[in-house]
């Protein structure tokens, strides 16, 4: 089937098979492959991306269902060189270690500041519930994201 | 994880979509949010040959107050469910369902309509509405029918849709002034898998004596369950201690021993979720319900 889709601000025209998981196309046919496939079972965030600014996890979709729609992926976050707050957050507060999460939760909590751009713990940890980390347990992760909500000079907005 | 081939249509208009499913019965599925869908065809549980993804028709995604009912499209996320102040505001257990569904994530991705359709007795918004006296709209290519939530479940995982059938909108009556409804899930860790879930909905007479006293039970048995307390319509609340009705609700419970703990551990849970929630629908009911 035909699709047509906006990918980190590029149109992109395919011809994919209707069961092509969205993950999949994006990672193997458009090598973007900063997004993560951890559980494949829609537990685990780590192909967390960004489907028209709203946060959900492209292992469970369809890429057809991806169709005239605007995607955004870790890699179109950053402004060429220049990182996004929440990518500088997390480097200088340590928020990860394997880095496996870190795409999936660096999606998630930018489109958690999307909506509320001074979240409380108590809301950055609800916010991030769908996002799964074996390494940090999640303190540091916390504190990136509350240094990337007060800290809006660190990079683009 | 690859489900077998399929063909896929995303019709922007529901008589394309009856058309489709009509054409295609026996071996169509349909689709809104795809979460339940895809999983279950990554196992190979379902291989259906063709999907009809409903999520793009606009009228079934949205939310209205239609003075004698809240109607709620199908394909709305239950994420905006959650958030509806309308919701919030005069159906409270609802909004506390949707917010008890999954994770932030897959409730940008999970509809109402896959919700109620599903059939399984551990999901959220069926005992709500249950509770609720909700309506189901049901479209085929011959016209609309009505049926309550009530007559829906039929058993686990089974429905009363009929082959051709599409949920178009659920309608939640409108709660009176005096009314107030909670929803309390309990799970052993955040995002596990649930213990029991009891929703609460009441209504009280000018003078405050009960009017109608409804409950819903999640994880409770083989279907959603409905549990109706027509004996205490006309008591005053401070005759009938919460801890008796909450007992009673238990009654209708069938919980069955699982991972999640033995069958007489959810009759305890599901005693104390009831008067939990009982407790706080009062206090909604009290303090003004409907504004
Ligand atoms: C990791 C995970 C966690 C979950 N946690 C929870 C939870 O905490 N609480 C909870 O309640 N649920 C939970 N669920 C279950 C989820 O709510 C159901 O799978 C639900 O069906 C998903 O909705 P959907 O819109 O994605 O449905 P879909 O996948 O689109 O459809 C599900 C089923 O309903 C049918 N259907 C859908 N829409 C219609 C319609 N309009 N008319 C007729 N039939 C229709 C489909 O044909 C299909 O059989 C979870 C699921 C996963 C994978
Ligand atoms: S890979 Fe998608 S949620 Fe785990
Ligand atoms: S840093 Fe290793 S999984 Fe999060």
């Amino acid at each position: 089937m035909k699709i047509s889709v906006n990918f980190n601000g590029r149109n992109v025209d395919a011809d994919v098979e209707p069961r092509k998981l969205l993950v999949d196309f994006i990672r193997d046919d458009l090598h973007l492959t900063g997004t993560h496939v951890g559980c494949d079972t829609s537990s685990c965030g780590a192909c967390t991306i960004l489907l028209d600014g709203v946060a959900v996890k492209s292992c469970t979709m369809f890429a057809v269902q991806a169709n005239n729609r605007n995607i955004t992926t870790i890699e179109g976050l950053s402004k060429g060189d220049e990182l996004h707050r929440l990518q500088s957050a997390f480097i200088e507060e340590g928020g990860l270690q394997c880095g496996y999460c870190t795409p999936g939760m660096i999606m998630t909590s930018a489109w958690l500041l999307s909506n509320n751009a001074a979240p409380t713990e108590k809301e950055i940890r609800n916010g991030i519930s769908g996002n799964l980390c074996r390494c940090t347990g999640y303190d540091s992760i916390i504190r990136s994201i509350q240094k990337a909500s007060s800290d809006r000079r660190g990079g683009r907005k | 994880m690859y489900p077998p081939s399929f063909d896929y249509a995303a019709p922007d208009d529901l008589d394309e979509a009856l058309k489709l499913l009509e054409l295609h019965n026996e071996d169509a599925k349909i689709m809104t949010g795809g979460v339940g869908l895809i999983n279950a065809m990554k196992h190979h549980v379902i291989k259906p040959g063709f999907l009809i993804d409903i999520s793009r028709i606009r009228e079934l995604g949205l939310i209205g107050d239609h003075g004698g009912y809240l109607s709620i499209g199908a394909a709305v996320k239950v994420a905006e469910l959650q958030r509806s102040d309308l919701v919030k505001r005069n159906y409270t257990a609802l909004s506390e369902a949707a917010g008890a569904i999954a994770d932030p994530l897959l409730r940008n991705m999970i509809s109402v309509g896959g919700n109620v359709c599903t059939g399984n007795p551990d999901d959220d918004l069926p005992p709500v509405f249950l509770s609720m006296d909700a309506q189901y709209i049901l479209a085929g290519r011959n016209g609309r029918r009505v049926i309550d939530a009530d007559g829906f479940y039929l058993g686990h995982m089974s429905t009363a849709i009929r082959p051709g059938e599409i949920l178009v909108e659920v309608r939640v009556p409108r709660q009176t002034e005096r009314s107030g409804s909670a929803y309390i899930k309990r799970e052993l860790r955040q995002n596990d898998h649930l213990v029991a879930g009891v929703a609460a909905s009441i209504s009280l007479e000018e003078d405050g004596r009960y009017k109608r006293l409804a409950f819903g039970l999640s994880g409770s048995g083989n279907t959603s369950i409905h549990a109706r307390l027509p004996k205490f319509t006309g008591s005053r609340p401070v005759d009938v201690p919460v801890g008796d009705i909450a007992k009673m609700v238990v009654e209708e419970a069938s919980p069955l021993s699982d991972r999640q703990g033995s069958a007489s551990y959810k009759r305890k849970v599901i005693l104390v979720l009831a008067r939990e929630a009982l407790t706080l629908a009062l206090q909604r009911a009290e303090q003004g319900g409907q504004k």
